[in-house]
């Protein structure tokens, strides 16, 4: 039989005692915190897992903020659009009426007012912020991105400053969307460019299909001097008004009659002096001295063009058929053919396909104001021309309502699909971090029961010894 | 028979009971003494003597106190002392590493994820002041939880040299104690009896001892014990060797003992297991913890050194890291890029650098290929000085400095180039014409000196190559033939574009032209410069470049005019697009019917073009950098540039100090506008990617997978314990049950002491009894 000394007896008994403490205290801790594991070594598979978890449901909830402000964003800018749909509304409405009813000048001035207010407000619209960043700007936020300028040829020109990025977002797992339709797309939209198109009767016409204007323009061209061959005599440019322009052919008649370019044979009086050029009524202005040699030949009248109201001008000296106008104010290009270029004037300049809700309204408003000096009807059939265009702005402003509208509708669905992943992944967390209270509690029920039998037994066995007995 | 006799039996019977009592006694008092062993009374009857012819037996003698042991226990319970000793310790340093990865609001893992939150989070508004000082507070934060954790898994291995100072101190102590009680042993043990408390004490602190460090013991018959420690005798009979301890040069701690300098393999015990794991715990997760933070630094500082900063390009740039002078020779940066010193590795590569004009917002990059073993910084910093607008120089602190002219900023921005062709190589104004391949050209077959004529506009010029001018005329570069046909042209000049060499005359518009024609020994042939007249133009051709290239390999894409004619005009017009490797990768229609609309290449990027005339006879081309990594040599990483973290060490890591005090600088786009996100998608990718470095485990995994072994390391060692500790208290409990003082049982023999005692005092009484009834009979 084993030999169980009181020390060895004693020392069993601590060990056992402070055992059972510690299992109980653990429990207790486990109880009180509410998690399972405090360290990593109380279940290291379980610490391992928890971290990504963690981390998913942090990248989940950073989504949701995402998505929230996404939604902000994209709500504003939907309100922006239907607003601004609602002035394109009007802008039709008032060109319809103005086009349909004989209006007065003062009644379309009227309406021009209301059509430039609408103009301003469009451009405000275009700049929406949010927290002092531009929506409609692409990635380029910290600046509005619709510059309204006003030429001095009184033409008013929006200009986009901002880029065609779209600003992604991160809004769910491997999902991102963009908040932002940039607003060269969605006003200025370039695909359905048409045809460039001349009215007036200078002779100009479109040259090569790269035109980048918008809207309407008005090519201005003067007269910008005569070039004499060399060796030619008695002849100087007048000081009168030329309005021919090109290579211009003529024919002397002694003693003192001159043809030019076909016209009737005109009496050289000396001095400056207005010749008629071809038969189409246009002028020549020559200060002439007899006699004329060579008797034939052929002189050069120059020209400048400009579409931007005379800030800069492209001398067109007709050497090649091709000449580029270059608006100074937007930038844009315009590529003419000068190859029958007969006369100055004004071209009055039509982009089709190219009108964005600013463009549109600038046209509509200067058709009201009567900038181009034409007539009643012609005022009228313009405005009617420039229904079309209104409406093809404002699809393009449907459009993309409908679009923020639909990314709107789709973060609805991801925000539900973010709350079922989060609450997955909230259940795994728990699961694995989480006390099981119930079962700890009966654990700890069970240890303490054991805990206190223990102590009862110890002390009776502890407290008899031979000593109480012996007398 | 005597009386006498019988009082002799009597008195030693009455002895051996009162030595009885003693030693019960002496059992009682020492029941709660460490190390005690019960010792007992050994008794024999004594002589007898021969009576009449019988044998009559003398009483009892008491042969020796005893104390009750075995020897083999008390062996395997000092063995088992060291082996709880060093349990203890590998617990209670594992729990110490398992406190530090332990996950709270503090735990790296959780500020890392922090900080990806807080670019997250920046995606909303990227230009917002606030969120950008977010991202740099959460990356301070995750530095600074990094630097901790480092430096407490490195402050292990110091505390370990001062704790195991302190137990050589009680080593040698004890060593010490056990001598003094061999010499007082053998000393009393000589004649013939037992020391068995010196014993028990000797037992004791050689148990002491076993808890610091394992020791062998050698008894000797003499009653001496020697010890062996670490394979030396640390003590031989009386005398105790000294224990030192030093650390060597590599910082570990080393312990020796007597005269042998070579460091004694400790083993067991709690000294043993400190040593063990000060090479073993701590550095090995210190390793752990640098090589994620190496991964992290380089994966997202690849992404941030490309990016550009909110408020667009740099005006300056200083790189982050100084050149070290390994080389020793007092001059910093003339070492090759591979021997800098810099805590990461400059690979065989190349840089995109983009330089943009601030006022017109025209970029252009420029490509410097990157050889780290061929390259000193110094001529780093004269390539990149050598393109146009930018300086650059090392400082005298051997970093690397960047600087753009006024009205110019520089960036490493992936971003394609608008306006490829600034030059107007491909349609451009002025007369121009191309070598149709690409240097270098061979020159050699025509002898020297070797001319063509340049006519621009009337004047006439004659170009003369000298041998002179080349270094090897088989292989003469485009740079040198550029200079040479420059050397000798007035109204012109020679460019080199890509590895080819264009002449373009100094005159533009439609009046101006420049003819070519074959001089004595023309190299015309032999360069592929296409002898003929070229006009020049009103309007040069415009080529802009438009998207993103989506493509995962950096490509260079070469724009081929096929045929002579004006784009949107003369049927059949095509430019042919060309990949590095010379594979055609579209052929785009820009012949009548082409109204100047964008027209897709590949991989995402789109081309448009306006109106004007190009030329295949001149060999009109260019070249637009498709780039999917702008420093595919990481020396951006390496040096510093431009980056997020400094640092490569868990203990040495921080955020770059240009960022902290401006957040401004974090590059959070790839194109430099405010609402740019470009970069942030990337980090937020990165988070998740699968690294090869980090066992093809992303970020968090990796974190996971470390805290996870920490756990099953400290709950192993926790295991360990609590089993070592229970054997250890089952010897004990064995030990115990022969050496240990039973109350109950000392108080029985008390009583059979106290008995005896009682009886023998009987007998003596009785023999007095016996005495004086005799002398009444002689009365």
């Amino acid at each position: 039989m084993t030999r169980i000394p009181s020390t060895a007896y004693h020392q069993r008994t601590l060990l056992d005692l402070r055992r059972a403490m510690s299992q109980q205290a653990r429990l207790q801790r486990q109880l009180a915190s509410g998690k399972r594991i405090e360290r990593p070594s109380d279940d290291p598979v379980a610490a391992a897992r928890i971290l990504p978890l963690r981390t998913d449901l942090r990248a989940l909830a950073r989504m949701q903020d995402n998505a929230a402000t996404a939604r902000s964003v994209l709500d504003l800018g939907a309100g922006a659009l239907d607003q601004i749909s609602q002035a394109m509304t009007r802008v039709r409405e008032i060109t319809l009426q103005a086009a349909n009813t004989g209006r007065s000048g003062d009644d379309r001035n009227t309406l021009a007012a209301e059509v430039e207010q609408l103009l301003d407000q469009l451009v405000s619209l275009a700049d929406t912020q949010r927290g002092g960043r531009f929506l409609f700007g692409g990635s380029v936020d910290g600046t509005a991105p619709f510059v309204r300028r006003d030429g001095d040829d009184g033409r008013t020109r929006v200009i986009y400053q901002g880029d065609s990025r779209e600003r992604l977002v991160e809004v769910g797992p491997g999902v991102r969307m963009a908040v932002n339709l940039a607003g060269d797309a969605l006003f200025l939209g370039g695909e359905g460019r048409g045809a460039t198109v001349y009215s007036g009767d200078t002779g100009a016409a479109a040259g090569a299909p790269f035109d980048t204007g918008v809207g309407t323009a008005r090519l201005e061209i003067r007269f910008a001097g005569l070039q004499i061959a060399a060796g030619t005599t008695g002849l100087r440019p007048g000081t009168g008004v030329t309005t021919a322009l090109g290579k211009l052919d003529y024919v002397f008649t002694a003693p003192d009659g001159i043809s030019i370019n076909g016209g009737p044979t005109t009496k050289i009086l000396g001095g400056s002096q207005q010749f008629p050029v071809g038969t189409a009524g246009d002028e020549i202005s020559l200060d002439l001295t007899l006699p004329i040699s060579p008797a034939t030949g052929t002189l050069r009248a120059d020209a400048d063009a400009t579409i931007d109201g005379g800030e800069t001008f492209t001398r067109i000296d007709f050497t090649d058929a091709n000449v580029i106008v270059e608006d100074s104010l937007d930038g844009s290009r315009l590529h003419v053919d000068v190859s029958r270029l007969t006369r100055t004037g004004t071209e009055e300049i039509t982009f089709e396909g190219t009108f964005d809700p600013f463009t549109a309204l600038v046209t509509v408003r200067d058709i009201l104001r009567g900038n181009g000096g034409a007539d009643d009807e012609a005022v009228r059939a313009r405005l009617s021309e420039i229904v079309g265009a209104i409406e093809q702005a404002h699809d393009r402003v449907l459009t993309g309502l409908q679009t923020l509208g639909a990314r709107s509708q789709g973060l609805d669905l991801l925000d539900s699909r973010l709350e079922t992943l989060k609450l997955s992944d909230e259940e795994s967390l728990s699961r694995l971090e989480d006390t099981d209270y119930v079962e700890t509690i009966a654990a700890l029920e069970l240890q303490n029961l054991a805990y206190q039998s223990a102590l009862q037994a110890s002390a009776r066995a502890l407290q008899t010894s031979l000593f109480d007995f012996l007398r | 028979m005597s009386f006498a006799m019988g009082l002799g039996a009597s008195l030693r019977a009455l002895s051996a009971a009162r030595l009885g009592i003693q030693t019960a006694s002496q059992n009682i008092a020492n029941v709660n003494t460490p190390g005690y062993s019960r010792q007992r009374l050994l008794l024999s009857s004594s002589q007898p003597y021969t009576l009449g012819g019988f044998q009559v037996g003398s009483g009892v003698q008491v042969a020796d106190v005893r104390r009750l042991v075995d020897e083999g226990l008390i062996a395997r319970v000092a063995n088992q002392e060291s082996v709880v000793g060093a349990a203890r310790v590998r617990y209670e340093r594992l729990r110490e590493i398992e406190g530090l990865f332990a996950d709270g609001a503090g735990g790296v893992a959780e500020r890392m994820s922090e900080l990806f939150g807080a670019l997250g989070a920046l995606q909303s508004d990227p230009g917002d002041g606030a969120l950008r000082g977010g991202v740099v507070q959460a990356g301070e934060a995750f530095t600074s939880g990094l630097n901790l954790v480092g430096k407490q898994l490195g402050a292990l291995g110091n505390d370990v040299f001062r704790e195991v100072q302190g137990l050589v101190a009680a080593v040698q102590s004890g060593a010490q104690t056990i001598a003094d009680l061999n010499a007082e042993i053998v000393r009393l043990e000589a004649n013939g009896s037992m020391a068995n408390d010196l014993r028990d004490r000797r037992d004791q602190a050689i148990r002491d001892l076993s808890a610091l460090v394992d020791v062998r013991r050698v008894d000797h018959s003499s009653g001496s014990v020697d010890l062996i420690v670490g394979g030396r005798l640390l003590v031989a009979g009386r005398r105790a060797d000294t224990v030192q301890v030093s650390r060597d040069a590599s910082g570990a701690t080393r312990v020796t003992i007597g005269s042998n300098r070579r460091p004694a393999n400790l083993e067991g015990g709690r000294i043993g297991a400190l040593l063990e794991l000060e090479q073993s715990a701590g550095p090995a997760y210190l390793a752990r913890l640098d090589r994620l933070t190496r991964e992290m630094v380089l994966g997202f500082d690849r992404i941030h050194t490309t990016g550009v900063p909110g408020d667009g390009p740099f005006q300056s740039l200083t790189a982050g890291y100084g050149a070290v002078d390994t080389n020793g020779n007092g001059v910093l940066g003339d070492e090759l890029l591979q021997d800098l010193g810099l805590p990461f590795v400059i690979r065989h590569g190349e840089l995109f650098v983009r330089v943009t004009d601030r006022s017109s917002g025209d970029a252009s990059h420029h490509r410097i290929a990157i050889d780290p073993s061929a390259t000193t910084l110094q001529e780093l910093a004269r390539d990149l000085s050598g393109i146009e607008h930018l300086q650059a120089s090392v400082d005298t602190s051997g970093r690397l400095r960047i600087q753009a002219d006024q009205g110019y900023g520089f960036d490493f921005a992936p971003a394609l180039d608008a306006r490829p062709d600034p030059l107007g190589l491909f349609g451009g104004a002025a007369p121009r014409a191309a070598t149709a391949g690409e240097g270098p050209f061979d020159l050699n077959t025509a002898g020297f000196p070797q001319t063509f004529t340049v006519d621009v506009e009337g004047t006439v010029e004659v170009v003369t190559f000298e041998a002179s001018d080349f270094a090897d005329p088989a292989r003469a570069t485009a740079a040198e033939v550029a200079a040479a046909i420059d050397a000798d042209l007035t109204r012109g000049e020679a460019l080199v574009d890509g590895d080819r060499v264009v002449l373009r005359a100094s005159g533009s518009g439609t009046p101006a032209s420049m003819t070519l024609a074959e001089g004595a020994g023309s190299p015309l042939a032999a360069l592929g410069l296409p002898a003929g007249t070229f006009q020049g133009q009103d309007y040069g051709v415009d080529v802009r470049i438009h998207g993103e290239y989506s493509g995962t390999a950096n490509q260079r894409f070469r724009f081929v005019a096929v045929g002579d004619g004006e784009i949107g005009i003369t049927p059949d017009l095509q430019v042919d697009v060309y990949d590095e490797s010379g594979r055609r990768v579209a052929t785009l229609d820009v012949g009548d019917g082409y109204d100047g609309s964008e027209l897709t290449v590949a991989d995402g990027v789109r081309v448009s073009f306006t109106q004007g005339a190009i030329s295949a006879t001149a060999h009109d081309a260019f070249g637009v950098d498709a780039i999917a990594d702008p420093d595919t040599a990481d020396l951006l990483v390496g040096l510093g540039l431009n980056t997020f973290f400094l640092g490569a060490t868990a203990e040495t890591v921080r955020v770059n100090p240009d960022l902290v005090a401006d957040p401004g600088r974090l590059a959070a786009g790839r194109y430099g506008s405010t609402g740019d996100t470009g970069n942030l998608l990337q980090f937020q990718a990165l988070q998740d990617r699968p690294s090869g470095a980090l066992g093809g485990l992303d970020l968090t995994g990796y974190v996971g997978g470390l805290i996870a072994d920490v756990g099953f390391e400290a709950g192993r060692a926790s295991s360990t314990l609590e089993t070592q500790e229970s054997l250890g208290a089952f010897l004990e409990e064995q030990r115990l049950s022969i050496s240990g003082v039973d109350l109950d049982e000392e108080m029985l023999d008390l009583v059979a002491w106290q008995q005896a005692f009682e009886a023998a005092s009987r007998m003596v009484s009785v023999v007095q009894e016996m005495t004086d009834t005799l002398l009444d009979l002689g009365r």
